[in-house]
């Protein structure tokens, strides 16, 4: 645990950018709610549960074009 | 040349505004991260989960080279991510039909080509730097060691993806969507591999510059073994750029 | 002086002949209607002309200029509209015309005047958002705008109205018309109501070949197949005279419609006669007897026939 703490300030801006994608897939789902495949659930739960894969499989493959 | 610019500056707002530069910036931001950060903990983490009492071999000091060998590993892979990303940069144009309007205004087919070619490479080189900036950054404040050809190394998986990103428009051109584009580029890199089990190719075949990086590193490699497949390379990137231009002024659209 | 000229234009694909031996040209400052059933070769046509497609043979001039196929010189004439246009989504109108702008080499400011001009003739004007919310007809106006920016001296419109409402097409029409003096047009369609709105020329394709071309008015002249209508009191009426002996033989290909039967013939006036002398015989007095103008409706189902 000590391990974690001592490494906190290296991981922090790891955990940071991993949000950003999470929350950035998850604004542009909400505010497009047309997909070119799945719906709005199933793309939060991708996006949320599989970290860094999630997004980007959001952002290339089920991201809307109109 | 006016035309050139205005393409080229199109394809980077594309990258922009379809989300396709946030994904690469951030991912190979984050890796620039991990690399050396799972360099640094990963021998710990062992050891810690290890029960009590069992000496673990992998347990050495963390060494530079540990957060470069993760780098070149991982490049491989964030390599394949730029590709996919940006495989439908020629394929989805011709397959939604949007340079309709801009060949029938007069831009000439070789322009489309330059453009898309320009504006990838930029995008993979500034995304490239990022990673290496990054990586390199922490791994000189978190690890000690001393290594040689660094630039040199990271320069030849840098050429070794323009390589790839060259495949991918060509294949763009010839099949017009993004699945011909994608199985272009994994035929060719399969192609490679297979070239390699032959020891007389594998010396000189381009997958060297992915795949010997390490070695160049930790100095057991010398820079003279990679001219060859540098050159060829560089002939190959020609001759795919040319063949895209050649075979997209003949496509019927 | 002609715009646009085609001279024994074939196009096979495989074994099939799309366009066979094609010629006709487009004088200047005309709106010329390309008329012609879905598949009868009118897109085929104009991407040849365009330079997108290759032609098997034949010659094509734009403004004097021959057409290379690949190669994008003599488009610098041309403003297209596609049937269906397809654009950046993630532009706005203005910046979509602006690269547009960029590309045919006009200057910054003389693009920012024109996209403003044009955006609000064709109604867009108020339109500042990304393209890909767009509706069909707003894409085909936005397809007008840049097909006109470079102020073109010919400008080719594939079935721009097919697709939309009534409403939409007449707007589509008007600002078609409103270009008219400064461009030639050249639009294709199937909608024949909207080729007698605004076109002065028409050419009928057919199976890959021109069966109909001319102006309006000429067309109608050379094609006289004149539509004589006859309407009577009662039905009754109406068979008692097609069964008259002397007039039996008119009426076997008549169309008949309630009281009323229609005859077409290219020689009006002996029909006219025996139709009188019938009604002299039988005693039984038409209502009403009148001659139809001829209709390209008409003409064109002739042609295709």
């Amino acid at each position: 645990m000590d391990m974690l703490i001592e490494y906190l300030p290296f991981l922090i801006p790891v955990i940071l950018m991993e949000l950003l994608l999470s929350l950035t897939a998850l604004i542009h789902i909400f505010r497009h709610p047309h997909y070119k495949f799945g719906n709005k659930p199933v793309w939060i739960v991708i996006v949320l549960f599989c970290q860094i894969i999630g997004p980007i499989i959001y952002f290339v493959f089920g991201r809307g074009e109109e | 040349m006016k035309a050139f610019w205005a393409m080229t500056k199109k394809e980077f707002l594309e990258s922009i505004r379809t989300y396709k530069l946030f994904i690469v910036v951030v991912v190979f931001l984050l890796f620039g991260m991990l690399n050396p950060i799972t360099a640094k903990i990963m021998p710990k983490l062992l050891t810690s989960f290890m029960p009590e009492g069992m000496t673990v071999a992998l347990a050495k000091e963390p060494h530079a080279i540990d957060s470069w060998i993760q780098f070149y590993k991982n490049m491989s892979t964030q390599l394949i991510l730029f590709i996919v990303v940006f495989s439908g940069i020629v394929a989805n144009e011709l397959s939604k039909g949007t340079l309709i309007n801009m060949l029938t205004k007069g831009l000439a087919r070789k322009t489309v080509i330059l453009s898309k070619f320009t504006a990838t490479i930029s995008l993979w080189s500034v995304s490239y730097l990022i990673c290496f900036g990054t990586t390199y950054a922490y791994t000189t404040y978190l690890l000690p060691g001393e290594l040689s050809n660094m630039a040199f190394s990271a320069f030849c998986m840098w050429i070794f993806g323009i390589l790839q990103i060259s495949i991918m428009l060509l294949g763009g051109v010839l099949f017009g969507n993004i699945y011909g584009s994608l199985l272009l580029t994994g035929g060719f890199t399969g192609l490679l591999m297979l070239f390699n089990i032959v020891p007389k190719f594998a010396e000189h075949s381009p997958y060297l510059l992915s795949s010997e990086n390490v070695p160049l590193l930790a100095a057991k490699a010398d820079v003279s073994d990679f001219y060859v497949p540098i050159v060829i390379t560089l002939v190959l990137i020609f001759f795919f750029l040319a063949s895209s231009v050649a075979s997209f002024d003949r496509k019927q659209i | 002086m002609s715009i646009l000229t085609i001279e024994n234009l074939t196009k096979n694909f495989g074994e099939h002949t799309i366009i066979n031996n094609l010629s006709f040209s487009v004088p200047e400052n005309t709106i010329y209607g390309f008329l012609g059933q879905n598949g009868a070769g009118k897109t085929t046509t104009m991407k040849m002309v365009l330079g997108l497609l290759k032609p098997t043979s034949g010659r094509i001039f734009v403004c004097q200029e021959q057409v290379a196929y690949g190669q994008a010189k003599t488009n610098r004439h041309i403003g297209y509209l596609p049937d269906v246009p397809e654009f950046y989504g993630y532009m706005k109108p203005m910046e979509y015309l602006a690269l547009c702008g960029e590309i045919t080499g006009l200057d910054r400011r003389t693009v920012a005047l024109r996209s403003e001009e044009l955006l609000s003739l064709v109604g867009l004007d108020k339109a500042n958002k990304r393209i890909k919310g767009f509706s069909r007809g707003m894409k085909q106006r936005l397809g007008i705008a840049q097909a006109l920016l470079s102020e073109p001296e010919l400008l080719i419109c594939d079935e721009p109205t097919s697709a939309l409402d009534p409403v939409g097409r007449k707007e589509i029409l008007d600002i078609l018309l409103s270009v008219k003096g400064k461009t030639t047009v050249v639009f294709s369609t199937h909608i024949l109501s909207d080729v007698e709105r605004i076109c002065d020329h028409v050419a009928v394709l057919h199976k890959g070949s021109l069966v109909l071309n001319g102006t309006l008015s000429q067309l109608k002249q050379s094609h006289r197949l004149d539509t004589l209508q006859i309407e009577f009191r009662s039905l009754d009426d109406l068979k008692r005279y097609t069964n008259d002996d002397s007039i039996r033989m008119l009426f076997q290909n008549a169309e008949y419609a309630k009281c009323s039967v229609t005859l077409r013939s290219h020689d009006i006036n002996s029909v006219l006669a025996q139709v009188y002398n019938a009604v002299h015989a039988t005693k039984i007095y038409p209502i009403k007897l009148e001659i139809l103008e001829p209709t390209l409706e008409n003409m064109f189902m002739e042609v295709v026939k």
